[in-house]
């Protein structure tokens, strides 16, 4: 990746600002899935919670809800980063940290999900 | 040996120089959600993991969000995800260049910050009736 002197990504900025918006608007209708799921789920005990997770319908929005998440945090995180680390050896650890959290969680959240549905 | 020091450049105005505004404190809460929420994708992850690792496992998580501080915690969570939505929404009109004008843009910036607190407020006492707690 090359940096400006201000150690912006300056390749993919319109990609980025392009992937937020669309993921954004994906979020929109998921963020909503995502809060009745839990609404539906909370305090449920483990039977119930895995028969509805392992539904494959509300599996693929789940896994989806994660995907469009992972991508919107990473690009969100990384304008917070721009915004306020500074110094070259910081800026990029920050986002190399940003990267590998966003997608830690994208992974782990994914196997859960799919454990849930096929049961490996 | 020369200095290295870097030319003084002029600072623009900060946070306290400004009138206070709808639009620049929910510019604020959205970066301050959307930062809560990034930390919150955790919980989504422990949730789904503890489920898929069996029944010990989600007694476990379902103790630790039974809690009184998980509650709180997933109160805080819940109206972070419906403020961050509510928020975001108005930056999807604007960016096309819809409810643009100041007068506008201030009506949605307080109808998102209420309707996402009411709607919290909503979800939550919807959870407490679907597990006969109210």
């Amino acid at each position: 990746m090359s940096f400006s002197a201000s150690n912006a990504p300056v390749k993919s900025a319109t990609r980025a600002f392009s992937i937020q918006r669309k993921s954004a608007l994906a979020l929109v209708p998921l963020a909503l899935f995502l809060i009745a799921l839990i609404l539906a789920l909370s305090g449920s005990d483990y039977e119930t919670a895995r028969h509805y997770l392992g539904n494959p319908i509300v599996s693929i929005l789940v896994i989806l809800t994660i995907l469009a998440t992972v991508a919107h945090m990473r690009i969100g995180m990384n304008e917070i980063i721009d915004d306020y680390v500074q110094g070259n050896f910081l800026h990029v650890l920050a986002k190399a940290a940003n990267f590998l959290f966003s997608v830690a969680v994208g992974l782990g959240s994914i196997y859960a999900a799919l454990k849930i549905l096929i049961g490996f | 040996m020369a200095e290295t020091r870097q030319a003084e450049r002029p600072l623009s105005p900060h946070l306290q120089i400004y009138r206070f505004t709808i639009t620049m404190a929910m510019s604020i809460i959205h970066r301050i959600t959307g930062a809560g929420l990034y930390v919150g994708t955790l919980l989504l992850a422990a949730w789904l993991l503890s489920v898929a690792m069996g029944p010990d496992a989600y007694a476990s998580f379902q103790s630790v969000a039974g809690s009184w501080i998980g509650q709180l915690i997933l109160f805080g969570f819940t109206w972070a995800l419906i403020h961050h939505l509510f928020s975001g929404i108005r930056y999807l009109m604007w960016d096309n260049i819809r409810a643009f004008d100041n007068r506008t843009a201030d009506i949605i910036s307080w109808i998102a910050a209420v309707a996402a607190f009411a709607a919290a407020i909503i979800v939550w006492i919807v959870a407490f009736k679907l597990r006969g707690v109210l």
